[in-house]
C-alpha cells in the first residue's frame, strides 16, 4: 500500500484524491486482469472523476423567455434570461454513495442519479452471498463522493410578461461549478437543459400524469445591469428597422414620446436628445459630461408630470422622485448603520440609483435648498463626494436630471425674471442646458387643432392617422440603446461656425432683452446637443445640420422664456430691469450703495450711462433718493 | 343543466362530474406538464393500452394496469393553471338571484347521487389496488396524511390571502386551461364549464411535497377543487337578470331607458338631498366603463369626488345601501388611518408560496368602489399607509394598478369607477369634483328619505334599473361626423371666454361626459342636445365649485 518514492513534491491533494488514488492501487494489486467482477464492486466512474463538464450554448442562440419553455423543449438545451427570486443554500449532494460491509470489508458503490435515492443495506459481495453471512453495509462518508447542489427559482424579466398575466418562473438545478453564481434579484442568464423531474417511489405512481420540470444549470451568467439593459438592442426587426427609415424619423420619434400628450414638439424633441445623451469627453484629466439636464417649468396644468412619469417609463434607467419627498440625503447618498454588525456602510440615494440614467424631478422648486445643493456637483461633476461618518469617497451619478418646476406663484409672471419665477438660484439654472418653459395660451389655430385631435381619439378610439404612426415603446427603448452606442466626434471644419453662432448668440444676448444667461456653459450645451443628434442618425461624426438643430432648440427653449413677456402687457425696457437689479441688490434693508450698484449692474452688462440714466428717471419719480455725494441710494 | 360550483356545496357533487363555475381569474401559475397520451400495462395479460391523460389528474389504471413511465407513446404537453376566485364584492341580490337560480335545477339529484354511489366504489377499489400494489413505507405515508386532512394547517386562512375582500362564502379553485388562450387576463370574469377533480389521492401527492412553493399549490381537493375546463368563456357582465349577450332583451331594455332614467334620477337626487346636478353626474358615474387606453390615459372612466357631505352620521352608509341594491359589484371603504395603514391595497407576489397575495384593488371589471372620507381623522400615515394613497391615486387617475412583484412592480389595468364621498376637497384625484347643495328641507329629513326610497326601491322598479345600468353601459357609442365641427367650435369659444383655464382634459371630459349623458337616455349616438347637456352640466358644476371658493 505503501507509495512509490516521488522525485518532486505531490500536488496538494483532498481526501477523495487520496481515496482515488488508493482505490486505484487496490484494483492493479487484487485483481486479475479479465477477471469478472460484480458491477456494484467495481469503481464507478463518477467516484474516480476530478472533472465536471459543462455545455455552453451556441453563441448564435439567442435566448429564449422563460413563458415560451414548453413542452417540446424537453431534453434540449435551451438559454433563458431572468432574475432570480429564490435561491437556496448550497447544500451537498451524494453523487456516488459508498458503503463498507461489517461483515467482509468489501466496498460497495451506488451511483445517485436522482434527488432520492434508497440505502442498499444487505451486502452483495461474493464472500456475503456464499457465506450466507448476511453482512450489513455502512455508509461511508468520507468514501462518498458529493457535488455541490443549489436550487435557484428565475422569474420572467418585467418586459417579457404580457399584458394582463402572471410573470412566469422556472425552477433551475444547479450543481458542482454552477452554485453560487447568482443571488436573489439578481439578473441571469442560464443555459440548461429542460427535463422533466423524476420522482421515484409512491410519489411517481401517484403524481402520475403530471410532472414536475426544471432545468438542469450548465452555464449560469450573472448580468449586470449594463448587460441586461442592451440585451435587446441588437435585435431589431426589419420591419422595425423599415419604421425607423422613415424620412423625419427625428420628428417621428419626437412624437413617440407621449403620444397622448398633443403639440409641444419642441419640448419633445429636447426630451429625445436627453434620452440619447451627449457623449462624454475626458480631454486630459478634466471630465467634461455628456448628459443632458433639461429642466420644464410651466403653469399647473400642462402635462409637465406627465411627460416626466413617461420618461421614467421609456428610460432603461431611471429614477422618479418628487421634490417636496426627498431629501439631499435621500438623492445622494447616505451612510447608515448596519443594525446586525454596527458598522457604517453607504446607502446610494436616488441619483446613483440613476447611474447612467435619468432621474426625473417632479416639484423641483418645492425642494429645500439646503437639499437642491447637493444636486450641484452631480449636474456638472457626474460624481457624489461624501465625506462622513468616517467614510470619505466619491460616488459616480452620471445622470441625466430632468426637473419639472412651477413658477412661484402659482403662473409664470413674465415681468420676472426666471430666478424669481421659479425660485432657483442661477448657480442651478445655468446648470441645466436647456429651459422650457411650457405656457398654455389661448390661440385659435392650435386649440382648433387640439380639438381635432381629441375629438378624433374620441371618435375612432385610435390616435388620429395623419399624425405619424406613434412607435412601439420597446422599439423606442431599443433604438435609443443602439444610438448609445455610437460616439460621434466634433470634425475640425465645424468649429468656425461653431465659434462664430456662439459668439453671436453672446451678442444678441448682451443686446437683446434676455432674460436667461448666456455663458460657456451654453456652448457646452450646444455640443452636447448636436453629439446627441449626430448619435440619433447613427452616425460617427457631427455635421453642420445637427448644430443647427442643437442651435435651434437652444434658442427655442430661450425663446420660450423671453416670448412669455411679448405677449402680456409691455416689454421691461432696460430701465425697469435695472431698477428690478437695484430692487433685488437692496432686498431688505432701505439703502444701497452706489459702488454697489454699479459692480451689479456693469456685471449684468449694463452701461454706466444707462445706469444713470434709469436713477435719475427713478429719483423724478420720487422712488427713490440720492445723496449729495451720489454715494448712497435711498428708497422713499 | 349543469351544476354551479358557486352554490352546491362539494360534498353534492362528485370527482370527474361536469361543473360549472363563474369567478375572476385572482392568479395565474405555472403551466403544468402533463401526459396527454400515456401507456399502462396490464401486470396479468402483459398486454399494453394507450390511454388519454387530458382532463384527468391522476391516470386511470385498473386494479391491475401498471403505469409505464419511460414508455414511447407517452406525449407530454401542457396545460395552464389559473386560480379562480369567487367574483368579489358580489351584492347580495345578485348572490341571491344566482342561489335561486340553481334551485330550479336541484330535481336532477337523485340520479347523481346514484352515480356517486359508483363512482365512490369505484374509486375505493382502486384506492385498494393502489394501496396494495405500494411498498411499505407508502402506506404509512398514507395514513399520516388522512389523519391531518382533517386538521388542516392553517389550510383555512391560506385560501383567504386568494381574496381581495373577506368574505365568508368565497370559494377558490384551481382551473386547468387545455389549449391556453392567451386572452385571458387576470382578474377577468369567467366562466367555466369542466370536470371537477377531487380526488383525495390528490392530497396525498401534496403531503410528499415538501417544497413549501407547492403547498397551495396542491391544497386538498376538499378546500380547493380542481377544473379541468372544457369550455372558457369571459364574461362582460356579471348581471343575473340579462343574458350574457343581451340582444333579445336590448332593445326592449334600451327602448324604455328614457323612463328609467328618470326614476333612477328621481331616487338619487332624493338621496342626495335634493341636488339634482349631482344626481346627474351619479348616473354618468354609474354607467361609466373605460373604453380606451393609451400609454397615461384611460378614456370613459368619470371619478367622481361628492364633497360637502357634512350631514350627520350613518349618512354615506345609507348612501352606500341604495347604491348596492343597483349594481352587482361594490365595495365600501371607510378611509380611516387605520384602514390606511394597515390593509393591503396592492397585490403582492409571495415569493415562499409562490402565490399573489391579493389585495384591496385587486377587483374586477365594473366593481363600483366607493371610498368613505368622512371617517378620515387628522393622525400619521405610515409608510404603508402613504403607499396605499399613492395606489389609489394612479387607479382614479389612470385605472392601473402596480403588482408588487418585489423584484419589480408589474402594472395591471383595472375598470373601477371610484366614488369618493368627502366633507372638504378630496385628498384623492378625480375626474368630477361636485360639491353638494343639500335642500334644507331634505337636510332635516334624510332619515325619512331613505326610508322613503327604500320603501319606493321594491322589486319591479329595482329590476328595472338594475337591468338598464348594465345594458345602457354595454352600448356600442359613436360620434357622429356632423358633430365633430360643433364640438371643436365650442372648445374654442371656451378657451377663449375661460382665459385659458379650459385645458385638453377639460375637453377629454367633456367628451366623456357627453357620451355618458347620450348612453344614459339609451342613444347610441351623440346627439347636439346631449352634448348641450353636458356642456351645461360642467358649467354649472364649475359655477359652483368657483362660487364655493368664494363664499367663504
Amino acid at each position: 500500500m505503501l507509495p512509490d518514492y516521488k522525485q518532486r513534491e505531490v500536488t496538494a491533494k483532498d481526501s477523495l484524491d487520496v481515496y482515488i488514488e488508493h482505490r486505484l492501487l487496490m484494483e492493479q494489486r487484487l485483481h486479475q486482469p479479465g477477471e469478472q467482477r460484480d458491477p456494484r464492486n467495481k469503481y464507478p466512474p463518477e467516484l474516480m472523476r476530478r472533472f465536471e463538464i459543462y455545455f455552453k450554448d451556441l453563441s448564435l442562440n439567442k435566448p429564449i423567455p422563460v413563458r415560451d419553455v414548453k413542452a417540446e423543449h424537453i431534453g434540449k438545451l435551451v438559454t433563458v434570461r431572468g432574475i432570480v427570486t429564490r435561491c437556496t443554500e448550497v447544500k451537498p449532494m451524494m453523487v456516488v454513495a459508498t458503503y463498507t460491509c461489517d461483515q467482509c470489508g468489501a466496498e460497495t458503490y451506488q451511483p445517485v442519479n436522482s434527488l432520492t435515492f434508497m440505502p442498499l443495506a444487505m451486502c452483495p459481495s461474493e464472500d456475503c452471498r456464499v457465506n450466507k453471512a448476511g453482512g450489513r453495509l455502512y455508509l461511508q462518508t468520507r468514501g462518498s463522493k458529493f457535488i455541490k447542489f443549489q436550487e435557484l427559482r428565475i422569474q420572467e424579466h418585467s418586459d417579457a410578461v404580457p399584458v394582463g398575466n402572471i410573470p412566469r418562473s422556472l425552477t433551475v438545478l444547479c450543481r458542482g461549478e454552477t452554485t453560487r453564481q447568482a443571488l436573489p434579484g439578481d439578473h441571469v442568464s442560464v443555459s440548461g437543459i429542460f427535463l422533466p423531474l423524476l420522482r421515484t417511489g409512491f410519489r411517481q405512481i401517484a403524481q402520475g400524469l403530471l410532472s414536475e420540470t426544471f432545468m438542469d444549470a450548465h452555464r449560469v451568467v450573472h448580468l449586470n445591469k449594463t448587460e441586461v439593459d442592451e440585451a435587446p438592442a441588437a435585435d431589431l426587426t426589419p420591419e422595425e428597422v423599415q419604421q425607423l427609415t422613415h424620412e423625419d424619423f427625428y420628428g417621428l420619434l419626437a412624437s413617440s414620446l407621449a403620444p397622448e400628450i398633443y403639440g409641444h414638439e419642441d419640448v419633445k424633441k429636447a426630451l429625445l436628445l436627453l434620452l440619447v445623451g451627449g457623449v462624454d469627453r475626458r480631454p486630459q484629466g478634466m471630465k467634461i459630461r455628456g448628459n443632458i439636464n433639461i429642466c420644464l417649468m410651466g403653469d399647473p396644468g400642462v402635462a409637465k408630470s406627465q411627460l416626466l412619469s413617461y420618461i421614467d417609463r421609456l428610460a432603461a434607467r431611471s429614477q422618479y422622485t418628487t421634490g417636496r419627498g426627498s431629501s439631499g440625503v435621500g438623492l445622494t447618498a447616505a451612510v447608515m448603520k448596519d443594525p446586525l454588525t454596527g458598522e457604517m456602510m453607504l446607502e446610494g440615494g436616488a441619483l446613483v440609483l440613476a447611474d447612467q440614467g435619468i432621474c426625473c424631478i417632479d416639484e423641483f422648486d418645492k425642494m429645500a435648498d439646503s437639499d437642491r445643493t447637493a444636486i450641484h456637483e452631480v449636474m456638472e461633476q457626474q460624481t457624489i463626494s461624501i465625506a462622513k461618518a468616517g467614510i470619505m469617497t466619491s460616488l459616480n451619478a452620471r445622470v441625466s436630471i430632468l426637473a419639472a418646476a412651477n413658477p412661484a406663484f402659482g403662473r409664470y409672471n413674465p415681468r420676472r425674471t426666471v430666478e424669481q419665477n421659479i425660485q432657483l438660484p442661477a448657480a442651478l439654472l445655468s446648470r441645466f442646458d436647456l429651459l422650457w418653459l411650457i405656457q398654455d395660451r389661448p390661440d385659435r389655430d392650435n386649440d382648433l387643432r387640439l380639438a381635432q385631435h381629441i375629438t378624433y381619439v374620441h371618435q375612432h378610439c385610435k390616435q388620429p392617422p395623419a399624425t405619424v404612426q406613434a412607435l412601439d415603446m420597446r422599439v423606442m427603448r431599443r433604438y435609443i440603446a443602439l444610438c448609445k452606442k455610437q460616439e460621434p466626434v466634433i470634425p475640425e471644419e465645424l468649429t468656425d461656425y461653431i465659434v462664430d453662432s456662439y459668439v453671436e448668440m453672446r451678442k444678441e444676448a448682451r443686446n437683446g432683452k434676455d432674460m436667461t444667461f448666456t455663458s460657456a456653459r451654453n456652448l457646452l450645451a450646444i455640443l452636447r446637443l448636436s453629439t446627441a443628434l449626430a448619435r440619433l442618425r447613427l452616425s460617427e461624426q457631427v455635421e453642420k445640420e445637427d448644430v443647427k438643430e442643437a442651435i435651434r432648440l437652444t434658442e427655442m427653449s430661450k425663446d420660450s422664456l423671453n416670448h412669455a413677456e411679448d405677449r402680456h402687457g409691455r416689454a421691461q425696457n432696460v430701465m425697469d430691469r435695472i431698477y428690478s437689479v437695484i430692487r433685488e441688490l437692496a432686498g431688505e434693508s432701505k439703502t444701497v450703495k452706489m459702488a454697489d450698484v454699479l459692480e451689479r449692474c456693469a456685471s449684468k452688462g449694463y452701461t454706466p450711462d444707462q445706469v444713470e440714466e434709469c436713477l435719475e428717471e427713478y429719483e423724478e419719480l420720487n422712488v427713490w433718493l440720492i445723496n449729495q455725494a451720489r454715494t448712497k441710494i435711498t428708497f422713499v | 343543466m349543469i351544476p354551479s360550483l358557486n352554490s352546491v356545496a362539494l360534498h353534492d357533487v362528485v370527482d370527474q362530474q361536469l361543473v360549472r363555475f363563474t369567478g375572476m381569474i385572482q392568479d395565474m401559475q405555472n403551466p403544468e406538464m402533463y401526459l396527454e397520451q400515456y401507456e399502462v400495462q396490464d401486470s396479468i395479460t402483459k398486454q399494453t393500452t394507450v390511454k388519454m391523460g387530458k382532463y384527468r389528474d391522476i391516470p386511470a389504471c385498473g386494479p391491475d394496469e401498471v403505469f409505464i413511465d419511460d414508455s414511447r407513446s407517452n406525449v407530454h404537453r401542457e396545460r395552464q393553471v389559473l386560480c379562480c376566485i369567487s367574483i368579489p364584492a358580489l351584492n347580495p341580490w345578485v348572490k341571491q338571484l344566482l342561489a335561486t337560480g340553481t334551485d330550479r335545477h336541484t330535481e336532477v339529484k337523485p340520479l347523481q347521487h346514484e352515480n356517486k354511489r359508483a363512482y365512490s366504489d369505484e374509486s375505493a377499489s382502486s384506492n385498494k389496488a393502489l394501496s396494495s400494489s405500494i411498498s411499505p413505507p407508502g402506506t404509512s405515508v398514507k395514513r399520516v396524511c388522512c389523519d391531518k386532512k382533517h386538521v388542516p394547517r392553517n389550510v383555512r386562512c391560506d385560501t383567504e390571502l386568494h381574496l381581495p375582500l373577506p368574505e365568508s362564502q368565497a370559494k377558490t379553485c384551481l382551473v386547468k386551461v387545455y389549449d391556453s388562450d392567451p386572452a385571458l387576463a387576470l382578474n377577468d370574469m369567467i366562466e367555466v364549464v369542466g370536470f371537477l377533480s377531487v380526488d383525495p389521492r390528490l392530497c396525498l401527492i401534496s403531503e410528499e411535497m415538501e417544497d413549501e412553493g407547492a403547498q397551495f399549490h396542491n391544497l386538498p381537493g376538499s378546500l380547493v377543487p380542481r377544473l379541468h375546463a372544457v369550455s372558457v368563456r369571459k364574461l362582460k357582465h356579471n348581471n343575473p337578470l340579462l343574458e350574457l349577450n343581451f340582444c333579445s332583451s336590448a332593445d326592449e331594455v334600451l327602448g324604455l331607458a328614457r323612463l328609467v332614467r328618470q326614476d333612477l334620477h328621481l331616487v338619487l337626487s332624493q338621496v342626495l338631498l335634493g341636488d339634482h346636478l349631482a344626481a346627474n353626474y351619479f348616473i354618468c358615474h354609474l354607467i361609466s366603463s373605460v373604453f380606451q387606453r393609451s400609454e397615461l390615459l384611460a378614456l370613459g372612466q368619470l371619478s367622481l369626488n361628492i364633497s360637502n357631505v357634512v350631514c350627520g352620521h350613518g349618512y354615506t352608509e345609507k348612501l352606500y345601501t341604495v347604491l348596492r341594491q343597483l349594481v352587482t359589484k361594490s365595495h365600501y371603504q371607510p378611509l380611516t388611518i387605520e384602514n390606511l395603514n394597515k390593509c393591503t391595497f396592492t397585490p403582492k407576489k409571495d415569493y415562499d408560496a409562490n402565490r399573489l397575495v391579493s389585495g384591496i384593488l385587486q377587483l374586477s371589471t365594473q366593481t363600483h368602489l366607493v371610498l368613505d372620507e368622512t371617517c378620515l381623522e387628522p393622525g400619521q400615515l405610515d409608510s404603508n399607509g402613504v403607499h396605499n394613497v399613492a395606489a389609489l391615486g394612479t387607479l382614479i387617475s389612470q385605472q392601473k394598478v402596480d403588482y408588487d412583484f418585489q423584484f419589480y412592480k408589474l402594472e395591471f389595468k383595472a375598470d373601477v369607477p371610484v366614488l369618493v364621498l368627502s366633507e372638504g376637497k378630496s385628498l384623492l384625484p378625480n375626474d368630477v369634483a361636485v360639491p353638494l347643495e343639500p335642500d334644507s328641507k331634505c337636510l332635516e329629513t334624510w332619515n325619512e328619505i331613505f326610508e322613503a326610497v327604500n320603501h319606493y326601491l321594491q322589486e319591479p322598479v329595482l329590476q328595472r334599473l338594475r337591468k338598464y345600468l348594465t345594458a345602457v353601459r354595454l352600448l356600442e357609442y359613436c360620434l357622429p361626423q356632423d358633430l365633430e365641427q360643433v364640438i371643436q367650435d365650442d372648445f374654442v369659444r371656451l378657451r377663449r371666454e375661460t382665459d385659458t383655464k379650459t385645458s385638453a382634459s377639460d375637453l377629454h371630459l367633456l367628451l366623456v361626459l357627453s357620451r355618458l349623458v347620450s348612453l344614459s337616455q339609451g342613444e347610441g349616438t351623440l346627439s347636439r342636445e346631449s352634448w348641450d347637456l353636458a356642456c351645461s352640466m360642467e358649467k354649472q358644476r364649475k359655477q359652483r365649485i368657483n362660487g364655493r371658493v368664494h363664499q367663504p
